[in-house]
């Protein structure tokens, strides 16, 4: 297989379907009619490598897909986390674990705490081969916040036609209000350590029910918005 | 964003520019040499196409295939030509250019 047959490949792998063959085209023009004669082949088997990686990394790492990576990369961090703390809290069988200076911070409403708990990060592979229990994941309340708010979002964004940063923007408060109220209750209100499980499992698990949907929607946006990126 | 939609980028220019210079002939190996020989910038086609679709869909160019060629593969060319939208907005780039060159000189020292 040539130089220039891999090339193509590449390009067809890495630019959009509908200029591809036109590059293509473009490029083995260049090398056979114009370059080829004129350079030799090796300086222009070397043209052409390095006209098709600036090519490729052209689109790869163009402004758009950039976004798109910090956008899912992100969510699905996020996701991860609050999934496995979920789970670790659920299996947390011996409250100790966890000094006094922590669980203060707990009900001061600081339960975000806990991510930069060591022994959270150490129990990952325990945790996740472990048999899920799903009745852990339905909390009415935080299915209705999300439904509810997901609903908004979706007609706001229809109705409005918001720009990337507007939904970005509308996207964070959807997935920081519930934090933010249950840091609230958590201040005002004298909650007792047995009574913090429903707060606090409305402050994560909208997040967990809201932060994919709403990083598709950001996605799909983002997409289909191209003037944003010219 | 409407703003940002209308204005002529500097690249944009430039290969708005080339198109007309080329007549009926701009496509992407000749809107890089033009660009190559005319302003000795070296760009590779990935950035002429994605500016290619940019204009195009503010609706200042239109493209056409040509017959399929043996020595591109048996791929066509993608010719592309400016429209009437496209020239008056060279000219509304142009005019604002030369308003804000007005009353100022340079040379080489500054």
């Amino acid at each position: 297989m040539s130089i220039l047959t891999w090339c193509k490949g590449m390009i067809y792998l890495c630019i959009p379907d509908h200029f591809s063959s036109d590059v293509c085209g473009d490029l083995e023009e260049e090398y056979t009619t114009i370059l080829l004669s004129n350079n030799g082949r090796f300086k222009t088997n070397l043209w052409l490598i390095k006209h098709t990686l600036s090519i490729c990394t052209h689109f790869i790492f163009s402004l758009k897909n950039l976004l798109l990576l910090l956008v899912s990369v992100v969510s699905i961090s996020i996701l991860f986390t609050m999934v496995l703390s979920v789970f670790w809290l659920s299996d947390l069988a011996d409250a100790s674990v966890l000094n006094d200076a922590f669980w203060q911070r707990w009900l001061a409403g600081n339960s975000y705490q806990l991510f930069f708990e060591p022994s959270l990060w150490q129990s990952t592979p325990k945790l996740l081969s472990q048999s899920v229990d799903w009745t852990l994941w339905l909390y009415q309340p935080a299915l209705i916040y999300a439904l509810i708010s997901l609903v908004i979002l979706y007609k706001v964004n229809t109705y409005r036609s918001l720009s990337i940063t507007q939904h970005s923007l509308a996207s964070m408060i959807v997935l920081l209000l519930p934090y933010l109220v249950g840091s609230l209750l958590f201040s005002f209100i004298n909650i007792q350590m047995t009574e913090s499980g429903p707060v606090v499992g409305f402050m994560w698990l909208t997040t967990v029910y809201l932060i994919m949907p709403i990083s598709f929607q950001l996605t799909k946006q983002i997409k289909r918005n191209d003037v944003y990126f010219t | 964003m409407a703003n940002k939609q209308n204005y002529l980028g500097e690249f944009e220019h430039f290969v708005l520019l080339s198109i007309l210079q080329l007549k009926g002939e701009a496509y992407g190996v000749t809107i890089r040499a033009q660009l190559k020989n005319a302003i000795d910038r070296d760009v590779s086609l990935g950035a002429i196409y994605s500016t290619i679709e940019r204009l195009e869909k503010k609706g200042l160019i239109q493209s056409r295939k040509s017959e399929a060629l043996p020595e591109r593969g048996g791929k066509p060319k993608r010719l592309v030509k400016a429209t009437s939208l496209g020239h008056e907005e060279l000219l509304a780039t142009k005019k604002r250019i030369d308003i804000m060159w007005q009353n100022i000189t340079c040379n080489d020292n500054y």
